[in-house]
């Protein structure tokens, strides 16, 4: 009995307190929700948009049957020194492209099953240009001349704005379709 | 040919034609079907222009937000732009835009400020395009992969559209009015031969009832009922026809008949005629040739009686006047029945006074009724009766039921009385005679029958007065009745019309009547004053003309007798006799002629009575002088002598 009325008044006191400070909380929550807002409103950055980019080149792309019969799960493999990159890409993980789940995974960790692979850099490429888990795989990275050197999607930078090269020649030979309108949004195509 | 005389689109405005409510009626039915039609189809184009217009719009919106997806989704205002430019194969579009997922406007097409500069990004629903709308828009979603990634917006005019559904409903009301035109002609012409047949038929009927022409008439027919209408209405032309036919036979049957039947019946009425101027031919020969030597068997007779005789020839002599005068009473009642059946009196109606007919029966039957030992009484009333009749067939037909009444009434007596009944003066011969049984009242006015004389006593009559009597009521117009009783006494009551005019003369006394030419009645007053009269007698019976010379002579009358009027007008002395009894009937011109002729060579009037045994006194009195005295034979002396009496006295 002794304790039960020791509970009684804390959970008063308690309760006293909590509506005391009610309106400074209030505060609190609305301050906070908006500074996350104008974080939110603000223009994305350079990643987030090659993050979108390859969401979207995902969108406009048909992939080799072959390649995805095996799974349910389309896995993207990415090779990148900026953790920011790699977190941009990482949040693409869960999303889903026709049907298929995004699954975001370092290229060391994808046992060379790998359905999509992004590079950030000319040496990280020419490492694994030849790699025969990328047989089959639709390549992206965002450095110049990358289509040149056998790469699929080039995500470059004009006037302000992002742009890309595809080499249509790469693309067939891994069996990969590109729709008319993604093909008429690049910059340059190889064919 | 029928048709000709009613226009075809008059016959369609004729209010009493069949064509004019069924005319109607199809015009009305094809107009509300147009109307119907109209009205359904601008409906139902209506919502199929809407869901043209929302396809198209969205069919081209659908095909640009495709194409346009990779840019709105990479925000490729470039390229954006070129897909838009897409709508310029698209007329209608007058504006287009791309809108990215957040509402933002990527690119423009057309005139940019009737778009709106940023959407909301969840779509709106498709507006409803209303009638004659101006415009219309349209705001999809671009969606890839099952996702959102922008939008796209049209605003497209509606004109074109429009446009094209009012051509369509103005071709379609032009077709279906044309179609109903057509249509409203081949019902017309449908319903035409329905008419056509049926106008036959009346105008048909009219002809034939106005110009009574049955014969069947050529009506083109269908197999249907029109024809089944006009197939009947032949039969019965046909069968009228017929029936006109048949009885028009029968009618020339009976015309035929009818002048057969007329030709017959005037032959026999020709033959009757004949028969009947035969018979009065006969009658008035046997009239004249009878009365002859009656008359002067009784001026033998008179002459006889009044010359001296001894007891047993006054008795003989007697018996024969008694004879004699039946004998002419028969003569007289078979003449009057003959003349009366021969239609050759005729009533001529005046103003006569009662108290000259009762005046005329007491003279008459009051000797008689005394010499039976009768009472023979009167009663009249007090006031003045005057009758409107004829004088003489009334006093006939008196006389004759007085003459019965006393002749059956043997005790008692006889009263005759006139009284006053209403408008009608009702004349009663009342005896106390032997009556008539009941069974008999109807026959007593029928010839030859006779109550109570079962021998046939031709002293009494041949039973023909009665007869006489009901042929004069006839000719008077007046009703007769008999009321009787066996061995109690009878009485008959004549009614006679009573005279209303006053101002008319009244007759003072009866004229002589041809009918009865008898007046035993008159006494013989003294001939005295006679003695020395020079008489003349031209007479072409010799034993008539010797009876007068007899007669005459025995009572002091000088007389010159002469066979025939050319004798007596040879005589050179015939204008110097005071008196003449001058037969009518005579050999060469007749006693009226020379009356006539003497008249002429005198120049005071000559006293003249003729003397004639006609019984046609048309022959006399039809004649230019029928104004001399008439005695009809057989004359007795008494009234022979009367004559001369009242002539010269």
């Amino acid at each position: 009995m002794f304790f039960r009325r020791i509970a009684t008044a804390m959970l008063r006191r308690a309760r006293r307190c909590v509506l005391s400070l009610l309106p400074a909380l209030v505060l609190v929550g609305v301050c906070c929700s908006s500074v996350q807002h104008a974080a939110g409103a603000e223009m994305p950055d350079e990643q987030s948009m090659r993050s979108a980019m390859l969401f979207n080149f995902l969108k406009f792309s048909e992939f080799p049957r072959s390649g995805i019969d095996k799974t349910r799960v389309i896995q993207v493999c990415i090779d990148v020194r900026d953790n920011r990159q790699a977190e941009a890409l990482a949040a693409l993980s869960g999303r889903k492209v026709a049907g298929r789940e995004l699954r975001v995974v370092d290229f060391a960790l994808g046992n060379g099953d790998c359905q999509v692979l992004y590079v950030d850099s000319r040496q990280r490429w020419n490492a694994l240009a030849t790699h025969p888990a990328l047989r089959g795989a639709l390549t992206l990275s965002a450095y110049a001349g990358f289509a040149e050197e056998g790469g699929m999607i080039e995500i470059g930078r004009q006037d302000d704005g992002i742009r890309f090269d595809i080499n249509l020649v790469q693309a067939r030979r891994a069996g990969f379709h590109f729709s008319p309108q993604l093909l008429r949004l690049a910059r340059n195509v190889y064919e | 040919m029928y048709m000709n005389k009613r226009t075809f689109l008059g016959a369609f405005f004729d209010r009493r034609s069949i064509r004019y409510p069924l005319a109607r009626l199809i015009i009305a039915a094809v107009l509300i079907g147009i109307g119907l039609g109209l009205l359904s189809n601008a409906v139902l184009r209506l919502d199929s222009l809407r869901t043209d217009i929302q396809r198209n719009l969205s069919s081209a919106a659908n095909a640009a937000g495709t194409a346009a997806s990779a840019a709105v989704m990479f925000k490729d205002r470039k390229v954006a732009h070129g897909v838009l430019r897409m709508f310029e194969a698209y007329p209608e579009v007058e504006a287009a835009a791309l809108f990215t997922d957040a509402g933002v406007r990527l690119a423009v097409y057309g005139d940019a400020k009737q778009l709106p500069a940023n959407l909301p990004k969840s779509a709106s629903p498709p507006s409803q395009i209303a009638l004659l709308a101006d415009t219309a828009t349209l705001q999809m979603p671009i969606e890839v992969d099952a996702a959102e990634v922008g939008s796209i917006y049209l605003q497209a005019r509606l004109d074109a559209y429009w446009q094209s559904y009012f051509t369509s409903i103005a071709s379609t009301f032009l077709v279906a009015l044309i179609a109903g035109g057509v249509a409203l002609v081949l019902a017309m012409r449908f319903l035409n031969r329905i008419i056509r047949p049926v106008r036959m038929l009346e105008e048909a009927a009219n002809d034939a009832r106005l110009h009574q022409d049955f014969t069947p008439r050529d009506i083109p027919i269908a197999d249907n009922e029109i024809g089944d209408l006009v197939r009947n209405f032949n039969a019965l032309l046909s069968e009228v026809e017929a029936s006109r036919t048949w009885l028009q036979l029968q009618h020339e049957e009976l015309e035929r008949l009818v002048v057969e039947r007329t030709a017959e019946l005037l032959a026999a009425k020709d033959s009757a005629d004949a028969a009947n101027a035969a018979k009065s031919r006969f009658l008035a020969a046997a009239s004249h040739d009878l009365r002859q030597p009656i008359h002067a068997m009784r001026l033998f007779l008179e002459t006889l009686v009044s010359s001296p005789l001894n007891d047993e020839q006054r008795r003989i002599a007697n018996y024969l006047t008694l004879s004699t005068r039946s004998l002419a009473d028969i003569l007289n009642a078979l003449l009057d029945v003959s003349r009366l059946d021969g239609g050759q009196v005729r009533a001529h109606p005046e103003i006569v006074g009662a108290d000259v007919l009762l005046r005329q029966i007491e003279a008459e039957f009051a000797p008689l009724a005394l010499a039976k030992g009768l009472r023979f009484k009167f009663f009249f009333p007090a006031n003045e009766l005057r009758l409107f009749t004829d004088a003489k067939l009334l006093y006939s037909l008196l006389r004759n039921i007085i003459d019965n009444a006393i002749k059956y009434t043997d005790t008692g007596g006889v009263l005759v009385g006139f009284r006053r009944r209403g408008g009608q003066a009702l004349i009663q011969v009342w005896d106390t005679g032997i009556g008539i049984a009941p069974n008999l009242l109807e026959s007593v006015f029928d010839e030859y029958v006779q109550i109570g004389n079962p021998q046939r006593d031709r002293a009494q009559g041949l039973g023909l007065g009665l007869s006489i009597v009901k042929r004069l009521s006839v000719i008077l117009d007046c009703r007769i009745r008999c009321h009787s009783r066996p061995n109690t006494g009878s009485r008959f009551e004549i009614s006679v019309p009573l005279a209303v005019a006053t101002a008319l003369p009244v007759m003072s006394a009866a004229p002589p009547t041809g009918i009865d030419a008898t007046h035993p009645g008159l006494p013989e007053d003294d001939a005295s004053g006679l003695v020395g009269l020079q008489v003349v007698v031209i007479e072409d019976d010799e034993m008539a003309a010797e009876a007068i010379e007899i007669l005459l002579s025995a009572n002091g009358i000088k007389v010159t007798r002469f066979g025939s009027a050319e004798h007596a007008l040879a005589d050179p002395h015939i204008t110097q006799a005071d008196f003449y009894f001058v037969d009518f009937r005579l050999p060469g011109i007749n006693g009226m002629q020379f009356l006539d002729s003497l008249q002429k060579r005198v120049q005071r009037p000559i006293k003249a009575t003729l003397l004639t045994g006609e019984t046609q006194l048309e022959n006399i009195n039809s004649a230019p002088s029928s104004n001399w005295k008439v005695l009809l034979k057989p004359v007795e002396s008494a009234t022979l002598m009367a004559e001369i009496k009242a002539r010269m006295m």
